[in-house]
């Protein structure tokens, strides 16, 4: 640095100096000297930034902590939407079974007596295979006849406490003698791979067509006579004495929520006819 | 000596001119500023502006409310005037009206500039400046042509030829 330069640099210092000893000297309105509101004035912006920071570090450890309080109360309310949701599909589910339940009664008025409402809990339609759960600890006979809302579905092969095993009628080696409506036409039911029944031992010249409706005939003793098993979707001719007959079964084994175990139905019988 | 004398006699100028009997466009001649002007141009000492600063102070203590600002704004004109002097090579009385001129005016703003922070700087009008700048700098200006007309050699020249 040149003389001249410190010089000047010692100048400006001394005029510095200068202008706050004349600060000194001035008072400001208030009675205080000037250079005491000067030095306030350089210090507030200091002293209120240092207030906005420690007051944005509050806000922001607070808003921290509430947003954690807000996301442990979030979840815990999506729990509970998430459990009020579950409850009312159970709820609905319940009321559709209870629809299911009040038209399985009235398809079967005679053996209300004896019918035992179930709640199925498990199907394996490829295996031909549902799970029901009884209401009471009633023990449940091997062979009871099993119909849903639209028609027979199967037969109770096991029971243990409230628990059912059912065998669906399109098992393969599951068996239902069946007639037509006007009982002109007899044959079996035999349930196959594809989920469909294969109708049996109708002879060549029986009437039967596409649509006609298929009743149990109650000759394999298992099955009340008169319970819907299905209808009919093919006829066919085939190189032996019967015709190839299959038939859809009439009740919706896949969404069956209800079932009735019409246990001891032949005690209870009351008439020739106990469907409708 | 002889400077501390010049300036007490100056400062004692400056009061007469400004007092109430005088006219009111007197007491706008810095009388000062001639020794602002002369050191750098007659290459006296250097450090002048600090002298300056002294000069200054008198002059607050005796013409302005606060101490202070008149120093910063002679100082600063010394300083402005002793940057630029060795540039130029005049020394003639126009040289003096000159740096006068624009030492009275550095003088004139950086008061001006000093006295607003403290709340006590007074309009400052063209007319004023303009005023004050003129007169000072012709104030300069005939010092200047005093100092050039070298009177002591001349009365010394005249003696001599006398005594002849």
């Amino acid at each position: 640095m040149t003389d001249r330069r410190i010089l000047v640099l010692r100048t400006v210092l001394l005029w510095i100096l200068l202008e706050l000893f004349a600060a000194v000297q001035v008072h400001a309105p208030g009675g205080e000297p000037l250079l005491w509101s000067w030095a306030r004035a350089a210090v507030s912006p200091m002293l209120w930034a240092g207030e906005a920071v420690g007051s944005f570090i509050g806000d922001l450890v607070t808003g921290v902590s509430d947003s954690a309080r807000l996301v442990v109360t979030n979840r815990k309310l999506q729990l509970d939407l998430e459990t009020a949701e579950a409850f009312s599909r159970i709820m609905a589910e319940d009321m559709a079974a209870q629809l299911e339940l009040g038209s399985l009664v009235s398809m079967v008025p005679n053996l209300t007596s004896t019918a035992v409402p179930a709640r199925t809990t498990f199907r394996d339609l490829a295996r031909g295979r549902m799970i029901a759960l009884v209401g009471t600890d009633l023990r449940i006979s091997a062979d009871t006849p099993v119909v849903a809302s639209r028609g027979v579905i199967g037969r109770v092969i096991r029971s243990e406490g409230r628990r059912c095993w059912i065998e669906l009628i399109t098992h393969p080696v599951a068996a239902v003698a069946i007639q037509t409506q006007n009982g002109q036409v007899q044959g079996l039911a035999i349930g196959s791979d594809t989920g469909e029944l294969e109708i049996q031992f109708i002879p060549r010249q029986a009437q039967l067509l596409r649509g006609d409706e298929l009743v149990t005939s109650g000759a394999d003793g298992i099955y009340p006579p008169g319970l819907p098993v299905g209808r009919v979707t093919a006829v066919r001719e085939s190189a032996n004495a019967f015709l190839e007959v299959r038939a859809q079964p009439a009740a919706t084994l896949a969404t069956a929520r209800v079932v009735l175990l019409l246990e001891g139905w032949m005690d209870g019988l009351q008439s020739r006819d106990p469907v409708r | 000596m002889r400077t501390a004398f010049l300036l007490v006699l100056i400062f004692i100028a400056q009061v007469v001119l400004g007092w109430p009997a005088s006219p009111g466009w007197l007491s706008t001649i810095l009388l000062p500023m001639v020794f602002v002007v002369g050191p750098p141009l007659l290459m006296e000492e250097r450090r002048w502006p600090h002298f300056a600063l002294a000069l200054g102070l008198v002059w607050d203590l005796l013409f302005e409310p606060v101490v202070g600002p008149g120093a910063i704004a002679w100082s600063a004109a010394a300083v402005a005037v002793s940057a630029v002097a060795p540039l130029v090579a005049d020394r003639s009385p126009r040289a003096w009206w000159a740096f006068g001129a624009l030492g009275s005016t550095l003088m004139i703003l950086a008061r001006h500039i000093a006295l607003i922070p403290l709340g006590l700087s007074t309009d400052l009008t063209m007319r004023y400046l303009l005023f004050s700048v003129g007169l000072t700098s012709l104030w300069c200006g005939v010092v200047g042509w005093v100092i050039a007309l070298d009177l002591p050699s001349r009365w010394q020249a005249r003696r001599a030829r006398k005594l002849r």
